[in-house]
């Protein structure tokens, strides 16, 4: 039994030998790639505009609350803390107020009516939530509005800023 | 005896395997070769002298930042992109150039983001199959989404480090993962959550990507430029084009629009026969349409097919008409308006190719030089969610190169005006979706057999 499956295996190799049979190989699909080995850096811009008590303080991520006493002037900004400009944005108080504003300077010492640079400051009202006032007033990256507000009596006014997309100045086409 | 008998026994063993032996070489040679029997020294053969020449073929694809028309061409380390806002566009170049012998057809392309974000993990916590963490995104108004594919290292307990795992649910100050994963609650942690850039990950909103080519360099204002051809001239087997152009060698183009101008000396008509005299016939042959004006005698004028040239001398056209003799023009499509043209060399004023047409010189024409494909769009991104892909890969409806072929392609990526801008209703910001993409393009062509060659 032994001999023959000797036997059996120097034939079976004698056949593998003279027929050559062929290995079964495997070939990875070839490809041809052309690859652009530097990378791109896109980074996307953001917008945050957001209310706060004096031009230079720091970004709240939130609403703001002005606290005003009966017939007092309360002053607030807005300021651009994102690295897009916006040509437009809306706010929204929880109460309808007459308010003045200076673009991008503080107010005149003393007087509510003329901004830093000697010029008259606008007058505009705020609606009460939900209506949004929109102003149509372009704001650059760092840019800010110094506003006032007179109430004949105290209030907390909470004034809230939005912003949509189609408020943000675009960049454009950069073919480079 | 015993010995022997061994020896008869084994030469017996041997036989048999002989035998076996002689039996399988002749059921190979039944099934693999011819007979094994003995042949006469003469044979008879018949074969071909010439022999056939096989060759396997090479595909050699290069992708190049465009070279020389457009000021930060292709994908750059130099020139970031910043500030991108919903709206805006982005275009870069490149120079896709086949060097192999066989055409690539119907190839691919990838645009892979390898941009991430990483967000601070503080705590983490599991309890029935779910994994709780409590985490610091990024930016509080662009925080994690449900779906996103998240990998959590450097957490104390190791089995809350996990890699590749969606976010079952997320708000600004935790998520959580559907996973088994136990272990003792982690607090006071600086872990990270790692998911891929959004930029491009989200197809509706993320950057979405248009390739398409142009067989002459993208001008720098984003467009497949064409020319206006002024004059043209041919010496020998170089034909030379006047014309303000941003070409570069190896640019495709057509030329169309030029007239060559025939200068008429006098005119007769003779039975049903008009002679045009002329000193020059460079270009003209028979069965030629030429436009006359000029002509004192109106039936001189207007479109006519030219009989019989007569070189050097004059032209003639089957016509009528008879007449004073006077001077006239000629106007016929100059034989240097030819198609699907390689530059051979170019400057900001002229360029050339390698054409032996003969005609005359033209001048104070206004042909116009097109690039042979002009501005074709051959990708785009697919539309459909695609939530922290690492890769889009874009599928050309056609865009096949033959050998030494040379495209080039303009890369549009625009972050679609209605990209997702997260506000949270209570505070006045938002921020543009994602964060970085680190951007690279690749073009695949997978190598295919050739169809049956018969001849």
């Amino acid at each position: 039994m032994n001999s023959g499956n000797r036997r059996l295996r120097r034939t079976a190799i004698l056949v593998a030998l003279l027929t050559g049979v062929p290995m079964a190989v495997v070939h990875a699909g070839p490809t041809a790639r052309a690859l652009n080995v530097t990378k791109q850096n896109v980074t996307s811009g953001t917008y945050e505009l957001t209310a706060v008590a004096t031009s230079s303080s720091p970004d709240t991520h939130a609403s703001y609350t002005l606290i005003v006493a009966s017939n007092a002037i309360g002053y607030y900004a807005i300021r651009n803390f994102g690295t897009l400009s916006v040509n437009s944005f809306s706010l929204i108080g929880s109460t309808s107020t007459a308010m003045r504003y200076c673009m991008n300077q503080a107010f005149q010492s003393g007087s509510q009516t003329r901004c830093a640079d000697g010029s008259y400051s606008p007058r505009i009202t705020i609606g009460a939530y939900p209506t949004q006032t929109t102003m149509a007033t372009a704001l650059a990256p760092g840019g800010y509005l110094t506003l006032s507000e007179t109430s004949t009596s105290s209030v907390n006014d909470v004034i809230t800023i939005a912003v949509s997309r189609a408020q943000i100045v675009t960049n454009g086409t950069r073919n480079s | 005896m015993k010995f022997v008998k061994s020896s008869k026994e084994e030469l017996k063993g041997a036989t048999k395997f002989l035998k076996f032996f002689a039996m399988t070489m002749a059921i190979i040679g039944g099934i693999s070769m011819v007979s094994s029997a003995v042949f006469a020294g003469v044979s008879a053969r018949a074969f071909n002298t010439t022999a056939q020449s096989f060759t396997s073929g090479t595909l050699s694809l290069t992708e190049t930042n465009q070279a020389t028309t457009g000021t930060t061409n292709g994908f750059s380390s130099s020139f970031a992109v910043t500030n991108v806002a919903p709206g805006d566009v982005v275009n870069r170049y490149f120079t896709l150039t086949n060097g192999g012998n066989l055409a690539a057809a119907s190839m691919t392309a990838q645009i892979a983001d390898t941009g991430t974000i990483s967000n601070t993990v503080t705590a983490a916590s599991a309890t029935g199959g779910t994994v709780t963490y409590t985490y610091t995104p990024v930016d509080s108004s662009d925080y994690l989404k449900v779906g996103e594919i998240v990998t959590i290292t450097g957490l104390s307990t190791a089995a809350f480090n996990l890699a590749a795992v969606a976010v079952a649910s997320a708000t600004s100050t935790q998520f959580t993962v559907t996973n088994a994963a136990t272990g003792t609650a982690v607090t006071g942690a600086t872990g990270t959550a790692t998911v891929q850039d959004r930029l491009i990950s989200d197809a509706t909103n993320g950057l979405q990507f248009t390739l398409s080519n142009c067989s002459v360099e993208w001008s720098n204002t984003g467009t497949c430029p064409t020319a206006t051809v002024t004059a043209a001239s041919g010496t020998g087997s170089v034909v030379t084009y006047t014309a303000a152009n941003t070409y570069v060698a190896g640019d495709q183009v057509s030329v169309t629009g030029l007239s060559g101008a025939v200068t008429i000396t006098a005119i007769s008509g003779s039975g049903t026969v008009v002679t045009y005299s002329t000193t020059n016939t460079t270009g003209l042959s028979a069965g030629q349409s030429i436009t006359i004006s000029g002509a004192t005698t109106a039936g001189y004028n207007g479109a006519k097919t030219i009989l019989a040239v007569n070189a050097g001398v004059s032209f003639t056209v089957t016509n009528a008409t008879t007449g004073a003799t006077s001077t006239a023009t000629g106007t016929y499509t100059s034989g240097f308006n030819l198609s699907n043209l390689t530059v051979a060399t170019a400057s900001s004023t002229q360029f050339t190719v390698n054409n032996t047409t003969v005609d005359r010189a033209v001048s104070v024409a206004s042909g116009t030089s097109t690039p042979v494909i002009n501005g074709v769009t051959i990708m785009a991104s697919v539309a459909g969610p695609t939530l922290q892909s690492t890769a889009q890969t874009l599928t050309a409806a056609s865009l096949n190169l033959i050998p030494g072929g040379v495209n080039h392609i303009k890369v549009n990526m625009t972050l679609p005006a209605g990209s997702e801008v997260v506000t949270n209703g209570v505070w006045p910001t938002g921020t543009v979706q994602g964060q970085t993409a680190l951007l690279t393009l690749s073009f695949i062509e997978q190598l295919r057999t050739n169809t049956t060659t018969n001849s």
